[in-house]
């Protein structure tokens, strides 16, 4: 048996049924990643992670626990990170972005649930995901009524800390979102043994901020006339970034970054210069969900930007730095998360409308597509308004809805051709 | 359509060679090995048909950078739409 075959037994996967999965993943990535010439040579490194994408990253994490670190597997941007590495546990997010697993999910959820859900308690109770399976807890939030309900199925069957996010920006709402960060610090240094300190907290948030400049270096590039990478490699960069060790991911990236300078430097595009330019916003893509942004470039068009939790909502802003007590660190995560991620969960949430508008115009998009997973509520409902804001600045909006499947590629061909077509006129 | 693959066991092999190659003028492309060929390793890089003989040429007078090279039926298609 091969070392990775042998790591999925011990982790007492289904491996028959994960087989399958890994039998897909050569076609689906070469027709989305293999197919264009003018990847960055600095992808290698990306390419390689996805390439064994439940191999190389869960090996990792096999090791370091065996020396005694515990994993926490996170669902939400809102979950910070650096509460986790100060008390020196790894962060892995957990969201599932495959149909493989939505069938396992709809055995115990309302099948009019989100596919990231499904996907998500799928990919545990099927057992066919090593990171779904190495997690020592799941820190899971309040944010829709979906992933609540969720997490009490899923916390039957493994560790689970819930934060309680409220749904406001108010100062009330951020004195419970900094309890709730107290709370689950409390939660993570009695897990790992290691509770945070306020050195180690000023450290981790050097850390995921250096990450974040780093990220925001990668779509600062995008918004160069001279586009000098995919949407589609963007996005690869951003879905990996939620599991890999962050500080190699930093370095990765700005290693990215080099070379998209120097393409930008050297007026190199991947895109044609007619070709229109494409924000996303809307919910998150989970790796591997990469239907979106291969159905509009391979229809023409780049996309420069995605407006959603795999894009700016998990880099922008970023946390004050050398807090001078641990009160003052809890401040400053809350700060930046609860006072700056406009996700729709929150009412009211203006913000994320004024973000878009603010990108459209930073990235230069000829249009927005708003593109929503099937039965999010939230994005749903606040979709309507976000469309509303965008036609009264005179930008092109198309509201899409889609899930996992293949079925409505077709349709979805369509009907992005179409708004192209009207946007170029 | 018969593309070629490099195949490995582990990963920094791959991109050992992969960098060698370059050296060498030769690019590939990194890539996840076919289920049909796969043994250890889910990493493998595609070598272009027109490079396919120097690529032999460099592996035998270089032995041990990579585990075998083989080619395995693949098509691929960005409008294919079958998604993972
Ligand atoms: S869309 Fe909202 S609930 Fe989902 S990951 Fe983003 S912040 Fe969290
Ligand atoms: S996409 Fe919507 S329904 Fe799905 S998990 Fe996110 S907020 Fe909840």
């Amino acid at each position: 048996m091969d070392k990775n075959h042998q790591m999925w037994q011990d982790l007492g996967m289904d491996l028959e049924t994960h087989d399958q999965l890994c039998e897909a993943l050569p076609a689906a990535f070469g027709d989305v990643f293999l197919t264009s010439n003018d990847s960055p040579d600095t992808m290698d490194y990306f390419y390689a992670v996805a390439a064994d994408i439940h191999g190389l990253r869960p090996a990792e994490l096999v090791e370091e626990q065996k020396k005694g670190r515990k994993i926490f597997g996170t669902f939400c941007v809102f979950v910070p990170d650096e509460v986790i590495l100060a008390s020196d546990g790894i962060v892995t997010g957990l969201c599932g972005g495959s149909q493989f697993w939505v069938p396992e999910g709809e055995t115990v959820l309302p099948a009019n649930t989100c596919p990231l859900i499904k996907a998500s308690v799928g990919a545990r109770l099927g057992r066919t995901c090593p990171f779904f399976r190495i997690a020592d807890m799941f820190v899971g939030e309040t944010t829709c009524d979906g992933k609540k309900k969720a997490y009490e199925i899923l916390g039957e069957d493994v560790p689970m800390h819930i934060m309680h996010l409220p749904h406001g920006k108010r100062p009330q709402d951020m004195q419970a979102w900094s309890d709730e960060i107290r709370l689950f610090m409390d939660q993570a240094g009695e897990l790992t043994g290691k509770p945070a300190t306020l050195e180690t907290l000023n450290d981790s948030i050097r850390i995921m901020n250096e990450k974040r400049r780093a990220l925001a270096r990668l779509y600062e590039c995008r918004k160069n006339e001279n586009v000098p990478i995919s949407g589609r490699d963007a996005l690869l960069i951003m879905q990996i970034a939620f599991f890999d060790d962050p500080e190699r991911l930093t370095a990765q990236v700005n290693r990215v970054c080099d070379e998209l300078e120097q393409r930008i430097a050297d007026g190199k595009s991947v895109a044609a210069k007619d070709a229109p330019r494409i924000l996303i916003t809307g919910t998150p893509l989970a790796v591997p969900n990469w239907k979106i942004h291969n159905i509009i470039e391979s229809s023409g068009a780049v996309v420069v930007c995605e407006e959603n939790c795999t894009g700016t909502r998990y880099f922008t802003h970023e946390v004050a730095e050398d807090n001078k007590s641990v009160e003052e660190a809890i401040d400053a995560l809350t700060d930046r998360y609860l006072g700056n991620i406009n996700c729709a969960c929150f009412t009211p949430n203006p913000g994320r409308a004024d973000d878009i508008v603010r990108l459209a115009k930073e990235y230069d998009v000829d249009g927005v597509i708003d593109l929503n997973l099937k039965f999010c509520n939230l994005y749903d409902t606040e979709g309507y308004l976000v469309e509303r804001r965008l036609s009264d600045e005179g930008i092109p909006v198309l509201g899409l809805e889609t899930d996992y499947t293949d079925s409505d590629a077709e349709q979805l061909r369509t009907r992005v051709e179409a708004f192209l077509e009207m946007i170029a006129d | 359509m018969l593309v070629n693959y490099l195949l490995f066991d582990s990963h920094e092999q791959a991109l050992n060679l992969r960098s060698l190659l370059k050296d060498e003028g030769i690019r590939t492309r990194i890539a996840p090995a076919p289920r049909s060929l796969t043994r250890c390793c889910g990493v493998s890089l595609i070598v272009a048909e027109d490079d396919a003989d120097s690529v032999r040429d460099y592996i035998e007078s270089h032995p041990g950078l990579c585990r075998e090279f083989e080619a395995a039926e693949q098509d691929f298609n960005p409008n294919r739409d079958r998604y993972c």
